[in-house]
């Protein structure tokens, strides 16, 4: 083994080729749909602000933001789900409305407990889920489905189909900003992200997450815990599914079934976009939160020159074909 | 080994308690204006889930069945109320198109249909708003409501009669026509289907085109009936068929299922929605013991077909 | 074209099996048929055409060919014994790593009654579908529906689960490297501590340091180049990746690692480096037990070579006392009295 002895040019140009390396691993093939979006985020906020009147006020911004906050804190739960190799969850918009009628309906004792409360509803759905997909092995699209049916069908006979009006103060939630342009609700998705991505990337659980998406059959001969990590992973997906509802709720105080709505085709279409890949253990969580972030600005923008509320629908469903493409390409076809 | 007819008549021991059970819990069950009602919500749900059966046979699964029927019904009264001949016609061949389109994604990507379905599901969602204009559409044609709803002895329909037609059609080509037999093979073991033979984009295109029209019928039908279409009609189809065909002995895993199971399936779940919404449950609860007994049906199907991970699997996303 | 058409059919499906081939024949159809079995070859063919490492070596009638002659094309000469067996260490010679009392799968095999020692390399030779394949598995707790007592260590384990298997030093590496073996789409290392990972974690985190350590010390063991962990599995050719694989099960340390095909479609040299792997990991008393139908591997890596045909042990084989004929012939006939010529 050579003994380097680095003068400063030497140490200069290791330094040099490190971020070289960093770069170009930011764009090898499993990486660069997700570097993409993120560029373009970028790309698209600059040239949107210098170019669309209106685009760059702090009230636009903002709406940005809240955007992203709800449909980036269902996306990162459903990542897991993803990542594990089981697809999507089409629950999410389901578990967020049943959570943010529990969280309004608690909101008197406070914001934090309330929170608390629908965050625990959405991880006891995850969990009941996860109990079916993964020791059961059942169809997680089909499943999710039939969950999503039970959990309106409940939510409908608490709430009689009414809007429920909270008796608390949630208005740091769901009003609060850090500075004009930047709610808290952002800070808290960007604090979720970090915190989850450590989780996936660093832990034991992490590494059975993404190895049994992978090859689930090789987790198995691995020892790995496939079937636990794929109950965990729904889990988190119902918690993520529920923070949502609870950050939807907060802006107005009420909540009803129409919660969420959006969030089933929304997240899966910005995990997707993100450059997750459908056959799981290609991605990370940041992705998912980077193509909500993506999709958000899309959105705004469409709004903002007027484009009526179906052209959202058909560039998410176009993103989410589009994506599924491109990964098909980039990964060479493997089924 | 059962033999065929075996399964089938054990299959409709559900559906023939159920009856018995709402007979007796509401007088009105048994009523012709309730049993007229039945068949007519029975031809509805059979066609939507004959169509999607035909896919999960074939080892996919259409989720944009319910989406694809909104679109229908919504492309139906834009066109046909003048001719509404024309305007049924149309609404089958958009709905055969997008069935085309689904099947070309699906193989071409050669991902699941789960995804490339979910895709198409969302478009179409988006083109059923475009396509409604945030208005209330009106379909003046009662004529054609009238021709088509009529009650034949009491019970039946043109409608229902449609939907027997349907299903005898597909059992025809299921058992006797090599399309049929390819879309079996297909969803059985797709290798050894490819080997043996079998055209499998041929297969597949058909087994999609063939639920998209059917969903398409279905759309048409209900939009006729109603006398309006809207983006949100469809949104329980998907859980509804997809109960039905299961119920009904169709596996997700593909290569299992026939017509006559499919038809106990449908009419099981009839049934029960029916008798209970005579009872006076409402339809938020209805449509969540749809999804609990979906998920009972899930549960039980998927232990027994636990894949031994030494066996080869066919296809990663072929699964219960 | 038959490939192997009776490999994994009882005598009344063979039967009925060479009831069509001969009906079709007789209708004027032609027939390949692929077979490693002696009887069947000499009951429905007319021709036969031997190959060997890809090299063809004769096409003669079947009239008037002898199974000796057969056989001798088959393997060509008697290998010359290879230099990767050595004897096993004094200290644990005469101790039992695993004994199995009327271990049985249903329908693959019945009542497997053998007893291997510590730092031992056995063979399990059989042709597909005799069973052979299934014990190695049934030892790695894949077949929960096994019968039977196994003893490890003299103490007895129940073996219905992968996990069950790993909880008592078990480790196996599949035949399908690519579909089974290893993450073709994950980085060397992260494949190499994917068994391990309770040993490179500590409370639920992974430790960066000893993942890479431990990953690079398996690397440079098995002859892997340490500059490409980060590199996916799939970036390797077949016999690096089969290295990957064997790796990772090693990493645990077992007591007892089992393979199935080690060497499938894995170039010369790879196997060499193989081989000499499984030796070193003998020494420190891991006993190593392998399902092959490649006769020279068996040849040349197996102290004892345990012959199945058709779902039972036919003889239990030593090294020094037997030739690779013996063998071929256990596997294909079944008997234990050698066929006159």
């Amino acid at each position: 083994m050579r003994i380097a002895l680095s003068s400063s040019t030497e140490r200069s140009g290791s330094n040099r080729s490190k971020t070289h390396m960093w770069l170009r691993n930011q764009f090898v093939p499993a990486r660069v749909q997700a570097t993409s979006i993120q560029i373009l985020c970028v790309v698209v906020l600059i040239v949107a602000g210098i170019s669309v009147p209106h685009f760059a006020s702090m009230t636009n911004l903002a709406a940005i933001i809240y955007s992203t906050a709800a449909i980036g804190t269902a996306a990162i739960g459903l990542a897991a789900v993803t990542l594990c190799g089981e697809l999507f969850l089409l629950s999410t918009g389901a578990t967020a409305a049943f959570a943010a009628i529990v969280f309004v309906s608690s909101l008197g004792a406070g914001p934090i407990p309330a929170s608390m409360a629908a965050v625990a509803v959405g991880l006891i759905s995850g969990c009941l889920q996860g109990v079916a997909i993964g020791p059961l092995r059942c169809n997680p699209i089909i499943a999710s489905i039939a969950a999503a049916s039970v959990i309106t069908g409940i939510a409908s006979l608490l709430t009689g189909g009414r809007t429920i009006i909270g008796g608390g103060d949630a208005s740091w939630l769901g009003l609060g900003v850090l500075f004009p342009g930047l709610p808290h609700q952002g800070v808290l998705l960007v604090v979720a992200t970090l915190a989850l991505e450590l989780v996936v990337q660093r832990s034991r659980f992490g590494r059975e997450l993404r190895l049994v998406g992978i090859n689930r059959v090789a987790a198995r001969v691995a020892g790995l815990r496939t079937r636990t990590t794929v109950l965990m992973g729904c889990t988190l997906a119902g918690g993520a599914a529920a923070a949502a509802g609870v950050l939807i709720a907060s802006q107005s105080g009420t909540a009803n079934l129409l919660i969420g709505s959006d969030l089933n085709f929304g997240a899966i279409a910005a995990v997707l976009v993100g450059g997750i890949g459908i056959a799981g253990g290609r991605g990370r969580i940041s992705d998912a939160a980077f193509g909500a972030l993506f999709l958000a600005i899309i959105g705004n923008l469409l709004l903002v020159k007027n484009l009526p509320y179906e052209a959202q629908l058909a560039v998410k469903g176009a993103a989410v074909l589009l994506s599924v493409t491109i990964g098909a390409f980039l990964g060479g076809k493997r089924r | 080994m059962k033999t065929h007819i075996q399964r089938t008549l054990w299959q409709l021991i559900l559906p023939a308690a159920l009856l018995l059970i709402f007979s007796f819990a509401s007088r009105d069950f048994l009523s012709s204006g309730n049993l007229y009602a039945l068949m007519q919500a029975f031809a509805l749900l059979g066609l939507a889930t004959l169509g999607i059966s035909l896919t999960m046979i074939a080892g996919e699964f259409d989720l944009s069945v319910g989406a694809v029927s909104a679109v229908a019904g919504l492309v139906l009264v834009k066109t046909g109320e003048s001719h509404p001949v024309c305007g049924i016609a149309l609404a089958l061949l958009a709905g055969l198109a997008i069935g085309f389109a689904n099947g070309a994604l699906t193989r071409a990507l050669r991902v699941s249909s789960l995804v490339t379905t979910l895709g198409s599901m969302i478009l179409l969602n988006g083109l059923a708003v475009w396509l409604e204009g945030g208005q209330v559409l009106a379909y003046n044609n009662f004529d054609e409501a009238d021709l088509l709803d009529q009650a034949i002895a009491g019970i039946l329909s043109v409608r229902s009669l449609i939907a027997f037609g349907g299903f005898t059609l597909v059992a025809l080509m299921l058992s006797f026509t090599r399309i049929g037999r390819d879309i079996r093979a297909i969803g059985s073991y797709r290798r050894a289907a490819e080997m043996a033979g079998a055209n499998v984009s041929v297969a597949l295109y058909i087994a999609f085109m063939l639920s998209g029209m059917l969903a398409a019928l279905t759309g048409a039908l209900t939009s006729v009936s109603l006398s309006t279409a809207s983006s949100r009609f469809g949104a329980d189809l998907v859980l509804q068929a997809a109960t039905a065909a299961i119920v009904g002995g169709v596996t997700l895993t593909g290569g299992v299922g026939s017509p006559a199971g499919i038809a106990c399936g449908v009419m099981t779940l009839t049934i029960l929605n029916n008798g209970l919404s005579l009872l006076g449950i409402p339809s938020a609860t209805i449509l969540l013991l749809n999804g609990a007994l979906l998920f009972v049906v899930l549960i039980s199907g998927g232990r027994r077909l636990l894949p031994r991970w030494i066996a080869t699997t066919p296809g990663r996303n072929t699964r219960t | 074209m038959l490939d192997e058409p009776t490999a994994t059919l009882s005598d009344a499906e063979i039967s009925r099996v060479f009831g069509v081939l001969r009906r079709l024949r007789d209708s004027g159809t032609s027939l390949v048929i692929i077979s490693h079995r002696l009887d069947e070859i000499f009951a429905l063919t007319d021709r036969v055409t031997v190959f060997r490492s890809g090299q063809h070596i004769w096409t003669r009638a079947t009239q008037g060919l002898t199974s000796a002659e057969l056989v001798h094309a088959m393997i060509g000469r008697d290998l010359v014994r290879g230099g990767h067996v050595a004897s096993i260490p004094s200290r644990l010679a005469g101790s039992l790593r695993v004994r199995t009392r009327s271990l049985a799968v249903p329908d693959r095999f019945t009542a497997f009654d053998l007893a291997f020692a510590p730092g031992q390399i056995v063979a399990i030779a059989g042709q597909l579908g005799s069973g052979a394949d299934a014990f190695v598995e049934a030892l790695a707790g894949l077949h929960p529906a096994c019968t039977g007592h196994v003893e490890l260590d003299g103490e007895p384990i129940v073996l219905n689960s992968i996990e069950s298997a790993h909880a008592v030093g078990i480790a196996y590496v599949p035949e399908d490297r690519a579909g089974k073996g290893v993450f073709l789409d994950a980085p060397i290392g992260v494949n190499l501590t994917s068994h391990i990972l309770s040993q490179i974690s500590k409370r639920g985190w992974l430790s960066s340091t000893v993942d890479r350590s431990r990953a690079l010390s398996l690397a440079t063991e098995f002859q892997i180049d340490p500059a490409r962990l980060p590199h996916d599995v799939s970036t390797l050719s077949g016999g690096n990746q089969q290295k990957v694989a064997i790796a990772k099960a090693a990493a645990m340390q077992p007591r007892v690692l089992l393979l199935n095909e080690p060497t499938r479609g894995v170039d010369i040299g790879a196997r060499a480096e193989i081989y000499g792997r499984l030796q070193n990991m003998t020494q420190t008393g891991m006993t190593v037990i392998f399902y092959s139908t490649d006769l020279e591997e068996i040849m040349e890596v197996a102290q004892r070579v345990v012959t199945v045909y058709r779902g039972t042990v036919v003889r239990l084989l030593e090294r020094g006392e037997t030739s690779s004929n013996e063998i071929l012939h256990d596997i294909l006939h079944g008997s234990s009295v050698p066929e006159a010529a």
